[in-house]
């Protein structure tokens, strides 16, 4: 079983050439492929020398993160594809070992990578209460925003993919409502620049759309409730100073 | 003709309907990854055999049929599934490979990947703009899938008499005035007129490149 590594990226060029050569030298890595957003930057020259396979995003709008990893999971054409942020000061293979290692021992279908530090703001604010209230099968887990996750190559295939934010505890629900085995591993400490305040509106707006709209679909909550709880959250929120 | 075509979404509506114009009796098979579009497709083009098939058959898929398939036309939505498919018919032989993109910046990615019959839909956002705002600049209106033949305009932007060192092989000019039509290798143009340069792919864009050169130098 052989692993694939998606890298989202967009202007990224400080970090491509350097955590891409570590990527391959993770075990069981054979391709490694950078979905580029639109860089204006060396990026996607840089991607290039070190080997990567390049594909720009194929809809370029912001936020397009989860259009970029959907693009990289239909490119990829191992048995295990394994998403990472490159913006990783102390990226090493470790990070791509634990996440693929579940999957490759058949104890997982689906892992979720977490970090130790506090999760963010959205995390603590939208995505983690409306979990509670919604998917109480899945508060446990730390960090449900993070971008670091693992799968069954096919497993992508048969999700549709948030565009946006929403992305990643997108596909964290929906490997929970196709009742997959979900794994959330320890990837140590992990540096990284803060998204600004101005982000993070725009980010729990679409964290919390992608959650509630499961919710409906699956009859966890009405539509008219559903309005009312996005204000509720969004609200808390702006109070707390978010 | 026997016409594969990769995808069920906005841009095989319009690939399907006009293979079915050049060839209303020829064979057109849809295959879409998803349950529900196939089913959509096959309610909207009863004409058309339509097949479901996940990534990895559809793959197999083009290798198995590659001799009995004329064109292959593959136009998902995502630049890396069209790219993976349209690599693999590549290699595999298939007769001919187009590929929509649905993102002018992968163009190079395909035709690092030998695919070289690229529909970009978004081209005409460029075409147009240069058209009606880029004056003096050569403008490619159109240039043939397989690049024998292109059509560039350039809005002239000064008085300007123009002669070609020698007459050209296979390319014509056509100047376009308020009150007339010019046809000939050396003309006196006007600001506002534009020229028209059509012929072979090549000489036509280095004529045109040649002529925009000249025209803004004096300007």
């Amino acid at each position: 079983m052989y692993v694939a590594v998606v890298f989202p990226v967009k202007n990224r060029e400080r970090f491509v050439k350097k955590n891409v050569s570590i990527a391959f030298k993770a075990k069981r890595v054979k391709e490694v492929i950078i979905v580029d957003g639109g860089s204006t930057d060396g990026t996607v020259k840089r991607a290039l020398e070190a080997g990567a396979k390049v594909i720009v995003q194929s809809k370029l709008i912001y936020p397009g993160k989860g259009i970029a990893m959907r693009d990289g999971a239909l490119m990829a054409s191992q048995d295990v594809v394994v998403f990472v942020d490159i913006d990783i000061e102390n990226f090493d293979t470790s990070f791509i070992e634990k996440l693929a290692e579940p999957i490759i021992n058949g104890r997982a279908d689906f892992v979720k990578g977490r970090y130790q530090r506090k999760a963010g703001r959205v995390t603590e604010l939208v995505a983690k209460p409306l979990l509670k209230m919604f998917y109480p099968e899945l508060a446990s887990f730390k960090q449900p925003l993070s971008g670091e996750i693992a799968g069954h190559r096919k497993f992508f295939y048969s999700v549709e993919f948030e565009e946006g934010w929403g992305v990643d505890v997108g596909l964290l629900l929906d490997a929970f409502r196709m009742k997959k085995r979900i794994e959330e591993v320890d990837l140590g400490y992990r540096e990284h620049e803060m998204k600004p305040l101005h982000m993070l509106t725009d980010m729990a707006y679409q964290v919390a759309e992608a959650i509630l709209r499961r919710a409906v679909e699956d009859g966890r909550l009405n539509k008219r409730e559903m309005s009312k709880r996005l204000v509720e959250v969004i609200t808390e929120a702006e109070e707390i100073g978010l | 003709m026997r016409a594969l075509v990769i995808g069920g979404g906005h841009s095989a509506f319009f690939v399907v309907n006009t293979l079915k114009e050049i060839d209303p009796n020829g064979e057109i098979v849809i295959v879409e990854t998803t349950i529900e579009k196939a089913g959509m497709a096959q309610k909207q083009f009863p004409f058309a055999e339509v097949l479901s098939l996940e990534i990895d058959e559809i793959l197999d898929y083009v290798k198995r049929v590659k001799n009995d398939a004329d064109v292959l036309v593959v136009c998902t939505g995502s630049d890396a599934l069209n790219l993976r498919i349209a690599k693999a018919a590549v290699e595999a032989g298939v007769h001919r490979v187009i590929s929509v993109i649905n993102n002018p910046l992968n163009e190079p990615f395909f035709k690092k990947a030998r695919v070289r019959l690229l529909i970009d839909p978004y081209s005409i956002i460029e075409t147009k703009l240069k058209e009606l705002l880029g004056v003096g600049l050569p403008v490619k209106i159109y240039e043939g899938l397989e690049k024998r033949v292109a059509l560039y305009s350039i809005i002239v932007p000064r008085k300007i008499k123009i002669e070609l060192e020698r007459e050209p092989h296979s390319v014509y000019l056509l100047a376009k005035s308020k009150t007339k039509i010019t046809a000939e290798f050396g003309m006196d143009l006007e600001k506002g007129d534009v020229l028209y340069i059509f012929g072979e792919a090549h000489e036509a864009r280095n004529i045109a490149e040649k002529l925009s050169s000249k025209m803004k130098k004096g300007s």
